[in-house]
């Protein structure tokens, strides 16, 4: 009797932060919403309003009739889908070896990897972007999609996760005569779905906003992504807030989207019990 | 023998088809790349295609539009490459002089415009120019104007518009005492500052030689009068442009100083108070002195990568000084035209029913000989960094005007000699 | 039972390096990879091979795509970093010029010191914050799951400019929706944006976009603890505490590393926040050293100073890189 209660009062706390947590990081993201419908005088108007005094579609309409949404989404969806695809591949098969063998130099190259990463890009900008001309990668989805395809981020948390896999079970494979790459594809795998699932919405993600890059390699409009576009919207000259809002707003669809598509995956838990027993 | 004419015959074909291809070249088709920073530029070289394409049918133009910041990074990478630089490239003023140093990827145009001295407002050009090789021909003319609340002025008396600061300063009083600014401010950044000591005679941060002149005492004495503007009331620095707009809506800043797309600036995020602004000349410093300034621009510029200068600089003589393209540009993007023979276009005066139907046009096409020239070289961005920390310094009351420019000017020589 | 097994692993010093380096050898002597073909043929040989040459091949795409877009580009920084260049003209060979003159730089170290901040910050506040959240989402008493999730994880999927221009308006100093909460209460209007509060703001705004994308790797982490454990723990009557201490958080172990250390490296490149809000000021003191570098190296075009910056930038990452992954264990020779 007396530990129910305390597990209501638990439950009830426990709620009451992730809530007051939840209304504080969504509240800019609703009166975001709010502004894709405003006047832009309206946006900066005080008191702010909530609820628009006279909603309209208007900056909708010119995403798609001034800036060419659609074609511009289209863009970054093909990219961001290819890369996502190859580098969640690539990324857990190069965490899988890092996790689970022991091989000559494995801390050094790893340390190599990590370093990578700590190299902040405009160290190398200048000398990428000769490289990216002669290399005549300019203009093309290659360009943009193949450097950053095994990227170290998505190694690194690909090795923390796969070292939850157990030896055991990979070595009892072996002595059945299943190839290394069997092995991971078979059995490390499907045992690390969640985290799988949460590095294909990064993967996505890292992909979708990226900005720098694709305006190193891409130089027509037709090919840009959306992120490019949007920061057009607003420079010295031109600030078209309600329309940046907007397009921000559709631009988080297709990472919503996946995220609850791959819902599943993030609960599936790991599921080694069932396999050993 | 039969066989020595055959390849004699071949080789004449291949000189003929050489040849043939060498002069088809020259009238061949030519592609100017144009790099752009924003959607009114684009907008713009796209509206003129069709006209260009009837003047010069061999021409075809590419606009790569890159947002800002982006555009001019890349720049540097392809100056850097040796490859990869467009014909034609916007260059706005703060980003010039990062390009101005070493051996500029951009061609001198002093030859090209020359020409047209008489009708293009020269005064522009000295953002762009370096030991007198100008590297950049500006878009528009960018001229500084009063913008006020005209309802305010006359509520509390003051006539409008103003002969000069100390008069503007003394009137204002009547404002501040009924809780108003009269004027808004930075407290933070160069801009108002920099526009205010161009207006008062000076040629900016830097002289004709292009020596440090942050702690002239002229500049001192405009940094004084500046920040006592801000002491005593009469300016407020709202810290950002979100504030600014916000007062200027509840009626808590009566005027601002601004070039001509301020203007638009303060219709399209003010749009509540529409026929209430007017907009005048700047109060002069001393009775007859300057009565504008001026603030921003972008300028056309030719890189020394281009294959093609001539015929970029042909299409740019037609973008500037057709006078149909300068209008047509003036309505995408409100920009008004450097040449004087463009601002009395009726299209440029017509009643503007935001600004109490006044003529803003002819306010503009008056005070267009007195923009000031100035001098910008290479440093400058280092120079209103360093200034605009000076005035940050020296408004939060940590450093006396004088000393806080000093400090910048001294610091800004390290720079220099640092290279 | 687990507990004491589980217990003697986490108190396993990490190897030193002296230990690594022997594995190295010893690992580097057997040399049955470079011998192919004796009279069983390449299959046999595979067979034998297979588990030492197969890591490299998947490992290898990455080594690869390293050596051709960063192993040359950083060598060119490193030479720029010797010389003075604006991009054009001639180069003036300064030596080590540009690091001495970085050390008594007055910017660069207050971009430093404000680079510290927001990376100390990041640990004090988002860390816990995400693992508590993380916890409480993962526990029993919480059944709607996918809403916070997916709640916590939306600020990141706002694009920057947008969530700038949102923020410039909640701290706006005159109007901003926080001074009109205080006004409520009473409290007079404070400026969010000025030197003594910005890098709180900063670091506020840095809290709501990287608080959920934390959740979400903890996440990852306590899901892939086997329930075997707890199961077997509460058999042997350990509470909720016990449970979490010699379970969880040893658990929790490798994604806690990768946390840190991509924490670290992410809030020192931190660049557009301060970038956007402030423009790195007022009077630089959101300035953060990757904006310093952007400033010198870009707006400036002073490439080779720009280019030691980013050198001393990657090499103070890399040298706190190297100690967290020490600290945690991570060179550990597998068991």
């Amino acid at each position: 009797m007396d530990d129910t209660l305390t597990r209501r009062a638990q439950r009830t706390l426990a709620y009451g932060f992730l809530f007051f947590i939840l209304i504080a990081m969504a509240t800019p993201f609703v009166w975001m919403l709010s502004n894709t419908i405003k006047e832009q005088s309206e946006i900066f108007q005080m008191p702010p309003t909530l609820i628009p005094e006279e909603p309209h579609l208007r900056n909708y309409v010119s995403l798609f009739v001034d800036f060419d949404f659609a074609r511009h989404f289209l863009n970054s969806a093909f990219i961001a889908v290819v890369h996502t695809v190859s580098h969640l591949f690539l990324a857990s098969l190069a965490g899988f070896a890092f996790a689970k063998y022991t091989f000559p130099l494995k801390n050094f190259l790893f340390l190599v990897l990590l370093g990578s990463m700590m190299v902040p890009l405009y160290t190398i900008f200048i000398p990428l972007f000769v490289l990216v001309i002669r290399l005549g990668l300019v203009n093309s989805y290659a360009g943009v999609i193949i450097p950053g395809v095994a990227g170290a981020f998505g190694i690194f948390f690909m090795k923390q996760s796969m070292e939850a896999v157990p030896g055991e079970l990979l070595d009892s494979a072996r002595i059945d005569g299943a190839s290394e790459f069997r092995i991971y594809w078979q059995i490390a795998l499907p045992l690390v779905r969640p985290a799988l699932a949460v590095l294909a919405v990064l993967a996505f993600m890292g992909s979708w906003n990226d900005f720098v890059w694709p305006l190193v390699v891409l130089r027509s409009r037709e090919l840009q992504t959306l992120p490019v576009v949007m920061a057009g919207m607003v420079n010295l000259y031109r600030m078209e807030y309600g329309v940046v809002m907007a397009a921000s707003l559709l631009s988080t669809m297709p990472i919503l989207l996946l995220f609850l598509a791959l819902q599943k995956q993030f609960l599936a838990g790991l599921t080694v019990g069932a396999v050993k027993s | 023998m039969k066989r020595k004419t055959n390849m004699l015959f071949a080789v004449l074909l291949i000189l003929s088809l050489l040849i043939g291809a060498g002069s088809a070249s020259a009238q061949d088709d030519v592609t100017l790349t144009i790099w752009t920073f924003g959607s009114f530029f684009t907008d713009f070289y796209e509206g003129i295609e069709a006209d260009y394409k009837e003047i010069a049918p061999h021409v075809s133009i590419v606009v790569e539009e890159i947002p800002y910041g982006q555009l001019y990074d890349n720049l540097q990478g392809a100056f850097v490459a040796g490859v990869g630089a467009p014909d034609i490239v916007d260059v706005e003023q703060g980003v010039i002089s990062r390009f101005l140093k070493g051996e500029p990827g951009l061609v001198p145009l002093n030859d090209l415009i020359a020409p047209h001295a008489d009708d293009y407002i020269m005064a522009k050009t000295g953002l762009y120019a370096h030991q007198g090789a100008i590297y950049g021909i500006d878009h528009c003319l960018c001229p500084v104007v009063l913008y006020y609340r005209h309802d305010i002025f006359a509520d509390a008396g003051i006539e409008m518009p103003i002969a000069t600061w100390d008069e503007f300063v003394e009137a204002a009083s009547v404002l501040t005492e009924q809780g108003i600014s009269a004027l808004s401010l930075s407290d933070r950044s160069w801009g108002d500052f920099y526009m205010l000591l161009l207006q008062s005679g000076s040629p900016g941060f830097f002289d004709a030689d292009g020596n440090v002149i942050v702690d002239s005492p002229e500049a001192i004495a405009v940094l004084e009068w500046y920040l006592g503007l801000l002491e005593s009331g009469v300016a407020i620095a709202p810290g950002d442009s979100q504030s600014t707009y916000g007062l200027m809506s509840e009626g808590k800043i009566a005027a601002a100083i601004g070039a001509d797309w301020y203007g638009g600036f303060i219709k399209n995020n003010v749009a509540d108070t529409e026929g209430l602004w007017r907009a005048a000349p700047l109060p002069a410093f001393e009775e007859g002195g300057a009565r504008t300034s001026t603030h921003g621009g972008t300028a056309y510029s030719i890189t020394t990568q281009s294959e093609h200068k001539d015929e970029a600089w042909a299409y740019i003589e037609f973008a500037l000084f057709n006078e149909d393209n300068k209008i047509f540009e003036f309505q995408v993007n409100n920009l008004l035209p450097p040449v004087l023979s463009h601002l009395d276009n009726e299209a440029l005066l017509g009643p503007d029913p935001y600004f109490d139907n006044q003529s803003l046009g002819e306010l503009f096409l008056e005070l267009a000989p007195e923009v000031p020239h100035q001098s910008r070289g290479p440093w400058f961005n280092e120079a209103s960094t360093l200034v605009g920390n000076a005035i940050f310094e020296a408004a939060q009351g940590e450093k006396t005007a004088e000393q806080a420019l000093k400090d910048a000017a001294a610091e800004l020589r390290r720079q220099i000699d640092f290279g | 039972m687990g507990l004491t097994g589980r217990e003697e692993q986490i108190r396993a010093a990490p190897a030193t390096p002296l230990q690594t380096a022997q594995s190295f050898l010893t690992n580097t002597v057997d040399s049955s990879i470079m011998k192919p073909a004796d009279e069983k043929g390449l299959r046999a040989w595979w067979s034998r091979s297979e588990r030492k040459v197969v890591p490299y091949v998947f490992i290898s795409p990455f080594y690869i795509l390293f050596i051709v877009f960063s192993v040359g580009p950083l060598i060119y920084a490193l030479y720029l970093s010797l010389h003075r260049w604006p991009g054009s003209g001639p180069m003036r060979h300064v030596g080590l010029g540009n690091y001495t003159y970085l050390a008594g730089d007055p910017v660069f170290l207050k971009s430093l010191w404000n680079t510290v901040y927001y990376a100390i910050g990041a640990f004090l506040f988002i860390l816990p914050l995400a693992l508590v959240l993380a916890l409480l989402i993962n526990s029993t008493l919480i059944r709607i799951k996918s809403l916070f999730r997916i709640g916590y994880f939306l600020p990141i999927l706002t694009s920057t400019v947008a969530a700038t221009i949102m923020f410039l308006l909640i701290f706006n100093n005159q109007f901003g929706l926080i001074n009109q909460g205080l006004a409520l209460l009473g409290i007079p209007a404070l400026k969010w944006l000025d030197e003594e509060l910005v890098k709180i703001s900063v670091l506020a705004v840095a809290t709501w976009r990287y608080t959920g994308i934390n959740v979400l790797y903890f996440l990852t982490g306590l899901q892939s603890i086997p329930p075997e454990l707890y199961e077997a723990a509460q058999v042997d009557g350990a509470g909720a505490w016990a449970q979490f201490r010699y379970i969880t958080i040893p658990q929790l172990r490798p994604i806690a590393l990768f946390v840190g250390v991509v924490t670290m490296i992410g809030s020192f490149q931190l660049f557009a926040e301060p970038l956007l809000l402030a423009n790195g000021g007022p009077n630089d003191a959101s300035l953060t050293i990757a904006n310093y570098l952007y400033r010198m190296g870009f707006t400036n075009a002073k490439l080779g100073y720009g280019s030691a910056i980013g050198w001393v930038l990657a090499l103070i990452i890399f040298g706190l890189s190297f100690i967290q992954l020490y600290l945690f264990g991570a060179f550990r020779k597998e068991d």
